[in-house]
Formats: C-alpha cells, structure tokens, sequence
C-alpha cells in the first residue's frame, strides 16, 4: 500500500484538536438519538487525535482498518433501520462516518469534508432539541467549527485576532440570516420525524395504579399556558388529557368504542363543542414534545383561532388531541368554558360504556361493600359523598411509594393498605361507583402547575394527576377528586408545597427540592421565563404568525405586494453584501510624487494596456521600453529617475526636485496628449 | 553592477554554470556576513560552489560531512590530555575555520545540528566551561538534501531562521551542461581576493541609505505574513532585520548607495521562503509562499 502524504501536520495540529472537540460537544448534545456505540466510536477517535495532537502520528492507521470498521458499522445500522426511524439511522451513520474520517484525518480535503459534516450535523441537533440551553451549547459547538478552520487557514494569527475575525463574520451574518428567518417561507418537513421516543415520558393511555408514581418524580416541563386574562384558580386547573373508560379490575384504559370513534373522526372533520368566545377562557397551550396526540385542555373546550382548528380534534370525551404526534414545540390556542356542563350523549353510549365491569372475580371485599353502600343509601348524590367521606374519615393516607398491590387492588387498598397516590384513589373510586350503577370514569392529566406571572402557567411531569367523572346525576359529568380528601395542600398549592411536608427525598437541584431554597426557586422561574419567551416568539413563529405578521405589513395580500416585498427583501440582501464585499477605494493620502507618478502610469496604461500592477518604477519602466518610442522612453525613464530620487535617495527632497519632477511629468503628458501616439514604430505596425 | 562583483561572478561562473542569480545571491549573503543554506538534490554543484567562495576570497576551509553518528566534538574540538607535558590541551574542531562547508546538515542528530548554529549565532564555542572565539569572519553554508530524503533529520524552524538566506541550485541548461561536460571554461584561474577587501565592503554596506518608503515597504511585507491566511509561520522581526541586510548588500553589489524595492525583492525569496511554512500543503498551489507575499504588496505605496 502506497501511503498517501499528510498535506496537514499532525502533531500539533491546533484546528484539528478543535474540530475533535467540537465533534465530542456535538455527538454529546445530539446523544438522544444515537445508539452507544456510536457515541464511544466517536470519544475513541477523538482521543486517537488528542493523542496524536500530543504525541505525534506513531503509527498510521491502516486504511483497510478503517474501511473494516466502515463495513461494519454500515451493516450494523442498516439493521437497526428495521426498528428505528430513517432519520436516526441516517444521523446515527454521520457521527459514525465523522468518527472514522477523523482517525484518517490527512489532508485539507478530508479537513473540508469533516467541518462542512458538523456544521451539517449541527443542524441535525436542532431538530431533536430546540430548548434554549441546547441552541446556546450548539452555537459554542459552532464558534468551535469555525474557530478551526480559522486555524486551518491562518494558524499565525493570534487567537484573539481569529476570535474576532469570526465574529466580525457573524455579525455580518446575523441581519441577513434574521431577515431570511422572519421571510422564508416555512415549509412542513422532508422527513418524518421518528415516531415514539426510546424512553418515553409523560402519562401513558393505560393506568395501573404505580404508573403515575414514577411520574412524580420527573420535573420535565409538560406545556405552558399562556391566559389571555389571568390565571384561574389552581382548583379549577385540571388539565384534562385522556378519558379512561375501559377497568379490566387492573387496569384503566381508553375504551376500544373511544378509539374507533376517534379513529373515525381524525379522517373527518370533528364535530366542534359551542364554547363562545366572549364568556369562554382563551389561552394559548405551548406544548413541549411528546410524540403523543393528547392535548391538555380544561372543562369544556373548543378552538380559539383556524389554524388550531385545523390542526386539533375534539372528541366526544370533551378531550382535545392533535391530528398529528406533538413532535416539536407547538401552539394551540385553546377557548375553555370552566362552568360549562358536560352532559351525557344522548344516546345512551356514554352510560354503557361507564357502567361496564370488569369480567375477572376478584376484589370480592369491594364488591360487597358496595352491595352495602347501595342498600343504605338510595340517592346517587348521597352515595358518592358517602365514598369520599370514607376515604377522609377512615385513616387513608397520601404517599408516592405504596406498596405493591398485586393480586386484588382495589380490595388491598380500600381495607388493608390504606395508602397511595391518586391513580388509587380514583381507580378505587370510580370502581365503587360503576358497582353500584352510576357511570363513572377515571380522567387523566395534569392539576394545578407553576405560575410564572400573572397570566402564564408552567405544568411539569410531577403534577400529573387523576381523578373521577360521574354522572351521579345521570345527565352530566362531575367532577370527584377523592385524592384531595386526604392531600388537600396538593390541590390547593400544588404539588411542591404537599411534598415539602412529606419531605420526601428529592435531590436539591431537582426543581422540586429548589422550592426550599428562594434563591433557586427564583432561578428557576427566571429560566422559565426566558425559555418560554424563547419559544414563544422564536420556536413558536410559524406559518401562522408569518402570515399575521404580512398582513400588518403589507395590508392586502396580493401578488404585486407579495412581489414587491421579495424585491425589496432581495434588494436589501444584496445591499448587505455589496456593503460588506464591494472593495472601497483605499482612503488616498499619497504624497505628491505618488499621485504624479499614478496619474503617469494610468496614461500609460490606457495608451500601451501594460498595467503596473505590484511592479516597481524600475521594472513598469523596463517593462514599457519595447513598446514605447524613444522620446517618451526617455521622458519616463527620466521622471522615474528623479521619482526614484526624491523616493529612495538620502537627504531631504527640496523644492527644485519636486519642480523637476512636476515638469517632467507635465512634459510627458504634453507629449503622449499631443504629439504622436507614444508608442514604437514596431508595435504600432504590428498592431 | 560594480566592476569588482561582476568578474567576481564571472570567475565563479567559470566553476558553476550558467547559475549567475545563485552566485550573486550567494556573494549578496557573504558580503552581510550571512550564513548560507543550499538545499539541492546530491550532485547538483552545492559544494563546488562553497569551496570555489572559500577559495576566491582565500578564506580558511574546512568541510564537515554531517552523518548520523557525528557527535558535537567531532565538529567543536575537545580537551586532551598531553602526557609529556602533563596538561590537558584544547585541540581545536573543524569549526574554528572562516569558512564552513556543512554538508547534508539535515542528516545529522538534531543534538550536533544545535551545537553548530549555536557556534553559528554566538560566534564562539564553549567547551568544558571555556570560551572560544571562532575566527572573523566566520560562514556557515550549509547543505541540504530535499527533507523528503529519507534518513534526514529536517532542521526545525528556529534553526532554519538562522541561515540569512536559503538557495538552491537546480538543474544546469543545455548549453551550460554541455560546456561542463566538454570542460572549455576549466583551465582559468581564479582572481585571489584580499580578505580586509571583502571586511571593507562588509563595513560599506552598513552605509546604504534605507529610506522610509523601503522600509514601509519591508514591514508590509513582513506584516502581510502576519495577517492573511495560508501561514503557519510568519515572518519573525529577525527575518526583517536580515532582509533589510540582504537588500542592503545587494544594492552595494548593484553599485548604489541607496535602497530600491527592487533590492528587496531581489533578495525577498531566498531569504523569507525557508522561514515561512504553509499553513496546510496542496499539490495544486505551486506558487511559492514568498512569491504570493511579492504579489500582494505594492512596492510603491508607501
């Protein structure tokens, strides 16, 4: 094997340190979707090149190596492919590829390729993670990218001098890529996005008591809501998610009738609940990814503008989804009626379906406490309050860590146990109620959240929340929340302040152990402030907000304005640049033998085509004796001499040099002006 | 061009042909007092060309062949001890001559290579804590074999900055060649030179008037390594000072007492390119790193 030379130095080597660096930032920021594998191949190649930076290349790596661990790589994730997305796959084989160019790193080219990689791949981060900690680590990762080439091109340059060359080149970046952020049109992607997370968060469409238990415990933000008016009650906050109709004695889960309906109505349009606009409250739900359809909505809702109503459905639950996976941040303006009734569907569906019971034999305990419940009061309204009255009187307590119940649940709950969270008590409750005949379901959600100022809300993971529907009257929906008969402080201020008494064992920084400490909790309102007004107006400017943002601009939106406004955008660009690229003139503060001896070879060059270029007096003298004729030979061979003298020679140049010069000047002028053309008699015959 | 420099270089030309521009390059560096490197392939007259300067100015001469085993003090000198008279005594290296063929230095251990252009840059020697003077005056040239050679220990960028200029010789045309191999030009003799001349002359060209538009024109120069891409190295303020001298000398050699661009342009290539690295090598750049300095900085412009 012939080795091919290094045209870049290895040992050493500054920009490509830097770029192995940046590349670990980024394979690390973009770890999510990368298998670990991928991940340790890239931290082994950039150590190879830290050492190598260090110690010089002792060894070269064998191409056949490498092309090895190509092959394999290529293999491996193509049948990875069959499991996971097309995207994560393909961002899964650029970190593998970048790994193994930087174990063969040899010349400029592959440097080139490297670089433009990661500045590839840094917009593939972006598309996993658009949180604003995230897009300031990418930006550091892209100062690196560019710091290296900058020391690629001009490793002589002090790092300081390199610092501000690129930031001089970002600034002027920055307006034009501002301007095209705000008028490019936003198109929907090329690609799916993967569906469903490896590890996912948030409520699941099933409960099994002990589920929502680990919940608690994640303070990942779930969505913001922004009020128009101010926010409501945290006793009015239940965000309703999901409708669980179907108890197998276990486990709740949304009905197969629900599915299909919903199923149904996703290919029609949905039929939309009359909430008005001007009783309703309106608010604006910004919801962080999920790869989930439900959306959080309270009481009674419908849309607030078109475009939520195109993009959301409304199911006959009163809960609210998204026709497409919440795959990125995303707005939906939302109208809520929080007094509004849900009443029961006419047709009886509603009841069939919440009266139905599991077909298993067990919680035999529960099932005769009904019996008892029933024979002792005749009125639904009473028996309902006789449950919750026993959850508060009877010793139940409130915990995140009950202990298993596996066999008869709700039978090891109600009797012996005593103790557990809200997924208990509601699926208890719910139970109990469908056993003595009224339709009940067990809701799912988010209750209460963090306000952040007066009209913006911030819910989390761990407010996470279920409670009991009822139609105890048998025509609407109320609401029953048998959890709060025994945790009150959780509904009423939340789930921080509950914890807080229990002291359960949560780490300091976590955002819920911050609530101890001002200084924290301060901190972390400010980052949530900044990073929902990040996303608000950064993330959340999409196709709507563009348009809105055209029509207060431009008025009516017509083909001649819409032309216009290109024109103008394209000509404002193209100023930009001519701005930063058009050469200018140097500022002339020349000295007088300069501008004569200029003015001189302009003529001279208009006259001959020989242009002066970067030659001395000397050599543009030289350089003009085959074409010019002898006398203006002799008049510029003159001048350049006392040129030359006043320039080079010691002493000061006095007045009669400079006069000397002038009339030589003024001479040869007169000379290529009036007599003659200037030029040889050979080149103008052969000419 | 002065009479003196031009039979000068007609009788070197005699012994090296059809290489006029080396030899006053060459004669440029030893008139301020400059070391001479000659990077060239084996064969191509590198030592003809030293031993034929020793000899026109009828310097002393000694030639060291630089291999991998060559220790300090077989170069320096060492102290020995005399058994009759009972006293150690210095015995003096091939160093302490006027003039010093250094040949194939790049194939000595980088440890003998920093011994000499230590002598190179003190002029002096010190061995076993005693200081020597090397001899006034006192050149270095130095050959070299291509650093792609295999077996060569390439000269780092401190020690290459010591040389004031790099040249290389190349391939002899036709016509000289010819004239080589037929062996016409051989039989004259060669003009014996006093040495005090040639100190005189060292001495007269301190005297070359710099102006401050040469000197603009050296600092742009220098500075434009600084600040454009495609430089690993720039050009450092002792490359300046040696350009500076080199110009100086060749426009006393050109018979002025005055500074031209056009001297420090003569002279910019031989002494800036060794001192300069690319930032990165491309087979399709041919342009020579000094060269691109040349082109884009206006010599009249002051």
């Amino acid at each position: 094997m012939t080795a091919i030379p290094f045209s870049l130095p290895t040992q050493g080597h500054r920009a490509t340190l830097i770029l192995s660096i940046a590349l670990v930032i980024l394979t690390l920021t973009l770890h999510q979707p990368l298998k670990a594998w991928v991940i340790l191949m890239m931290l082994c190649s950039a150590t190879i090149r830290i050492y190598i930076y260090r110690v010089g290349q002792t060894q070269r790596l064998s191409s056949r190596l490498i092309n090895l661990l190509a092959i394999l790589a290529c293999i491996s994730l193509a049948w990875l492919s069959r499991q996971q997305g097309l995207l994560e796959i393909m961002v899964n084989l650029l970190i593998t590829g970048c790994a193994l160019k930087l174990l063969s790193l040899r010349q400029r080219r592959d440097f080139l390729q490297l670089a433009a990689c990661a500045l590839f791949l840094v917009g593939c981060a972006l598309i996993f993670h658009q949180s604003m900690a995230i897009t300031l680590m990418l930006s550091m990762v892209l100062l690196l990218i560019m710091l290296s080439l900058q020391q690629l091109y001009a490793p002589q340059l002090a790092f300081k001098k390199q610092l501000s060359a690129i930031l001089k080149m970002g600034l002027q970046a920055l307006p034009v890529a501002c301007l095209l952020f705000v008028v490019i049109p936003r198109l929907p992607p090329l690609w799916g996005m993967p569906a469903g997370k490896s590890t996912q968060t948030g409520l699941s469409d099933t409960m099994t008591p002990g589920d929502i238990a680990k919940l608690t415990q994640s303070s990942e933000r779930v969505f913001t809501a922004t009020f128009d008016l101010s926010v409501p009650p945290p006793t009015e906050r239940y965000w309703r998610a999901m409708v669980l109709e179907q108890f197998d004695g276990k486990t709740w889960q949304l009905s197969p009738y629900r599915k299909q309906q919903q199923m149904l109505q996703s290919y029609g349009i949905s039929r939309l609940p009359v909430v008005s606009q001007s009783t309703g409250t309106a608010y604006q739900l910004m919801v962080e990814p999920s790869s989930q359809r439900w959306l959080y909505s309270l009481n009674v809702t419908g849309p607030g503008n078109d475009s939520t109503r195109a993009k959301t459905q409304f199911n006959d639950d009163f809960s609210v989804s998204a026709r497409q996976p919440v795959m990125s941040k995303q707005a939906f303006a939302l109208v809520s009626d929080l007094k509004a009734p849900r009443p029961l569907a006419t047709s009886g569906i509603d009841s069939k379906i919440n009266l139905q019971l599991p077909a298993a034999n067990n919680n035999e305990r529960t099932r005769r406490w009904a019996a008892q419940l029933r024979a002792r009061y005749s009125s639904d309204d009473e028996l309902a309050d006789a449950i919750m009255t026993y959850f508060a009187n009877q010793g139940f307590s409130y915990t995140l860590t009950p202990p298993a119940m596996p066999a008869n649940p709700v039978d090891a709950f109600l009797f012996d146990n005593q103790t557990g969270f809200c997924a208990h008590y509601a699926s208890a409750m719910a139970y109990v109620l469908r056993l003595v005949g009224i339709p009940a379901r067990v809701v799912s959600g988010y209750q209460g959240g963090e306000k952040l100022t007066d009209n913006v809300v911030s819910i989390f993971q761990y407010d996470a929340h279920a409670w009991v529907e009822a139609a105890v009257d048998g025509k609407t929906w109320q609401r029953f929340d048998p959890t709060a008969m025994v945790a009150l402080s959780r509904l009423q201020y939340g789930f921080q302040q509950s914890m807080a008494d229990q002291h359960a064992d949560l780490p300091l920084f976590s955002r819920a152990g911050a609530h101890d400490s001002v200084l924290l909790s301060s901190m972390f309102s400010m980052v949530d402030t900044i990073n929902y007004q990040w996303s608000r107006w950064v993330l959340g400017f999409d196709s709507d907000q563009q348009d809105t943002l055209f029509k207060n601009m431009l008025g009516k939106k017509t083909t001649t304005t819409l032309a216009l406004f290109g024109l103008v955008i394209l000509l404002f660009i193209t100023g930009l640049l001519a701005l930063y690229f058009v050469p200018r003139p140097a500022q002339k503060h020349a000295d007088e033998p300069q501008r004569l001896f200029d003015s001189l070879a302009l003529q001279l060059q208009k006259l001959t085509g020989i242009e002066r270029a970067h030659l001395s007096a000397r050599q543009y003298l030289r350089s003009l004796q085959p074409v010019l004729d002898k006398d203006a030979f002799l008049l510029f061979a003159k001048f350049v001499d006392t040129f030359e003298t006043i320039r080079y020679l010691p002493g000061k140049a006095d007045r009669k040099k400079r006069t000397l010069l002038r009339n030589q000047h003024y001479a040869l002028r007169k000379y290529l002006k009036y007599r003659g053309k200037g030029l040889s008699v050979s080149s103008t015959t052969s000419a | 061009m002065r009479s003196e420099f031009k039979a000068l270089v007609e009788a070197l030309g005699q012994h090296i042909l059809g290489k006029p521009q080396q030899i006053k390059l060459a004669l440029t560096c030893m008139l301020a007092q400059g070391h001479l490197l000659i990077e060239d392939l084996p064969g191509m007259g590198k030592t003809t060309l030293s031993h034929s300067l020793a000899k026109l100015f009828s310097l002393d001469y000694s030639r060291i062949q630089f291999t991998s085993d060559l220790l300090p003090s077989d170069m320096l000198g060492a102290t020995i001890y005399n058994a009759q008279n009972q006293e150690f005594v210095f015995r003096a290296g091939p160093v302490f001559n006027q003039l010093i063929l250094a040949d194939e230095i790049n194939r000595a251990s980088p440890k003998t290579q920093s011994a000499l252009l230590e002598a190179m840059e003190e002029r002096q020697v010190s061995i076993d804590g005693t200081t020597y003077p090397l001899p006034a005056p006192f050149f270095v040239i130095g050959t070299q074999n291509p650093t792609f050679q295999s077996g060569t220990y390439p000269l780092p960028e401190s020690q290459l900055d010591r040389f004031l200029m790099k040249i290389s010789l190349g391939y002899p045309d036709w016509d000289a060649e010819r004239a080589m191999l037929l062996g016409t030009n051989q039989e004259r003799a060669m003009p014996a030179m006093e040495l005090a001349q040639l100190t005189a002359w060292q001495m007269q060209i301190t005297n070359v008037h710099a102006s401050d538009a040469v000197i603009n024109y050296i600092l742009k120069l220098v500075t434009m390594s600084r600040t454009t891409p495609g430089f690993s190295h720039a050009l450092s303020p002792r490359a300046s000072k040696a350009l500076l001298q080199a110009a100086r000398a060749w426009a006393f050699m050109h018979d002025r007492d005055y500074l031209l661009p056009d001297d420090v342009q003569a002279v910019f290539v031989a002494v800036a390119e060794h001192r300069l690295r690319p930032a990165y090598q491309d087979s399709n750049e041919d342009t020579l790193l000094s060269q691109r300095l040349l082109d884009s900085v206006d010599p009249l412009a002051a």
